[in-house]
């Protein structure tokens, strides 16, 4: 298990929340926050999600990929990186871009 | 008392029945009554009927960014295809689907090149692609690379992350590194590939030093052993010797010494085994006897960009030159894997015969070594530098495990006594002189 040191989704607008982090498990992504511990475990397709947008700035550069990972269409890749995206904004986990100060 | 092979020591016998993991240092009167003991009748002889593979290969390019003076894989010339997503998706869910109906517990995937890494976008669809699969099927994922460690930092996390060993190729110092493994355009690559190893043994993946020795470095293998151990803490550190190609010969680089190449080999091990780090020579002695020196023949499948399946992770060119056809079948998104009838079992043959071999102390540790490379067919290999140097550290190997140390010495001092242990036509108990 390792936590990422600056993990960080770039540039589709959003960010990871201060004092998020989280780690690789077989199968599964746990994401943390500092104090409170864990907040979510991410299975799979969500948390090739979340590794690609730790990664890519551009949707294009996720979509194809997510797409094969998760056994869809683009359409339906789309809908869930953004279904992703809002879910996580909503939580806290992640913020808009540049709100982290 | 039944032993296979009779190896000379100085002035004394080593006796070796590996399939008894049996090993005696003996006078010449005891040689004389040992008995001669064979492998068993079911050893390994021929292919399994239905195929069941170590783990599954996947090169997802045989493009490199790196011109490593020795490179057997003709970095410069290879092609630069990356393999199709929906390719390396296939292979895994071929994989999930065979672990799942063998019961299997371990999905075993392996990245190979070129540099793999070069096509990382292949290797990050199909390590999640594993991972969901696996998840799905209850297997547990198990993830393998070979990479040459000019990653960016992005990368080496990714690998750090999901990577469970990573084999990464350091000839160590800087005038070593620099000079054997150059970048394409000649750059160094030295204090990059030494942070991506930094990185990766702060980590949790198992992390395994594979060095390259040449006539240059094989007298600071000791003193590289210690330098590995101190700056990188892997867990294990693998020593090859460079294997001549054109591109080597033309760079000034040359092979060791077979028995200068041993003597650091086993100075090294002492080295390293101090700091519990394990030393390889792939071909040594193991604790099992084996009948292959590496995945060929142990049906492990390797995926190719172009979707073709090998038995051998070389280039095809390799195999050519040897006389050998190693393909195996083909995958494809739509059909699945599909096997060559016939295949399978030629390449066991190729794998079990091994007519230089059959009277080697080493018959049943190193099997030969590399059946592309060294013991094709029909080339007689016996007093190759590869067979001096492997029957000097086998011997040694031996002689560690009976913890005659101080022997090893006097042996490894003695040059008439190595090329004695090294050079006989025979080493069968029952042929032995």
């Amino acid at each position: 298990m390792k936590i990422n040191p600056k993990p960080g989704p770039r540039g589709i607008a959003v960010e990871l929340a201060p004092r998020i982090g989280w780690i690789v498990e077989e199968g599964t992504v746990r994401v943390f926050e500092a104090e409170k511990g864990e907040l979510l475990k991410l299975g799979y397709p969500e948390a090739a999600v979340w590794d690609l947008i730790s990664r890519y700035s551009l949707e294009a550069d996720i979509v194809p990929k997510l797409a094969v990972i998760g056994g869809l269409n683009r359409a339906a890749t789309r809908a869930l990186l953004h279904s992703c995206l809002r879910g996580w904004l909503r939580s806290g986990i992640l913020v808009q871009a540049g709100s982290r100060g | 008392m039944t032993f296979s092979f009779a190896i000379p020591v100085l002035g004394e016998w080593l006796l070796s029945a590996p399939f008894s993991r049996s090993a005696a240092l003996v006078n010449d009167s005891a040689r004389r009554r040992a008995a001669f003991a064979g492998p068993p009748p079911d050893f390994h002889l021929r292919a399994p009927k239905e195929l069941d593979p170590l783990f599954l290969g996947i090169i997802p390019t045989r493009d490199c960014n790196m011109a490593c003076a020795y490179c057997g894989f003709r970095s410069a010339r290879a092609s630069a295809t990356h393999m199709d997503y929906a390719l390396a998706e296939a292979a895994v869910r071929w994989l999930a689907g065979h672990c799942r109906r063998r019961n299997k517990e371990t999905l075993n995937v392996h990245f190979f090149g070129g540099e793999p890494l070069c096509a990382f976008d292949v290797v990050e669809v199909a390590v999640h692609s594993a991972r969901r699969l696996a998840a799905e099927n209850g297997l547990v994922p198990h993830f393998e690379v070979c990479t040459n460690g000019f990653l960016t930092d992005e990368q080496t996390r990714f690998v750090g992350d999901y990577f469970h060993t990573v084999i990464l190729s350091f000839d160590g110092r800087p005038e070593f590194q620099n000079r054997n493994r150059r970048l394409k355009g000649r750059g160094r690559s030295f204090d990059t590939v030494a942070r991506t190893a930094r990185a990766l043994a702060e980590g949790p993946a198992q992390l395994c030093l594979r060095a390259c020795v040449t006539q240059d470095s094989v007298a600071r293998m000791a003193e590289m052993s210690a330098w590995f151990s101190r700056e990188f803490r892997p867990l294990a550190v693998s020593w090859e010797v460079l294997k001549p190609t054109a591109a080597s010969r033309k760079a000034g680089l040359l092979p060791p010494d077979p028995y200068d190449f041993a003597r650091g080999f086993v100075a090294s091990r002492r080295i390293l085994e101090q700091e519990g780090i394990r030393a390889v020579y792939a071909a040594d002695l193991l604790p099992e006897p084996r009948y292959t020196f590496c995945p060929m023949g142990q049906d492990a499948l390797v995926v190719t960009p172009e979707g073709r399946v090998n038995a051998c992770y070389l280039p095809e060119e390799e195999w050519l030159k040897s006389g050998l056809d190693l393909t195996i079948g083909r995958l494809t998104p739509g059909s699945g894997l599909t096997l060559l009838a016939g295949a399978r079992q030629r390449v066991f043959r190729h794998v079990r015969t091994k007519p230089f071999c059959e009277a080697c102390f080493c018959r049943w540790s190193c099997a030969g070594g590399c059946h592309v490379q060294h013991t094709a067919s029909g080339r007689d290999v016996r007093d190759s530098d590869f067979c001096i140097q492997t029957r000097i550290i086998t011997a040694c190997s031996l002689l560690h495990k009976l913890d005659e140390e101080s022997l090893v010495d006097e042996l490894l001092a003695d040059r008439a006594a190595l090329e004695n242990l090294a050079c006989q036509p025979s080493y069968l108990v029952s042929q032995s002189e």
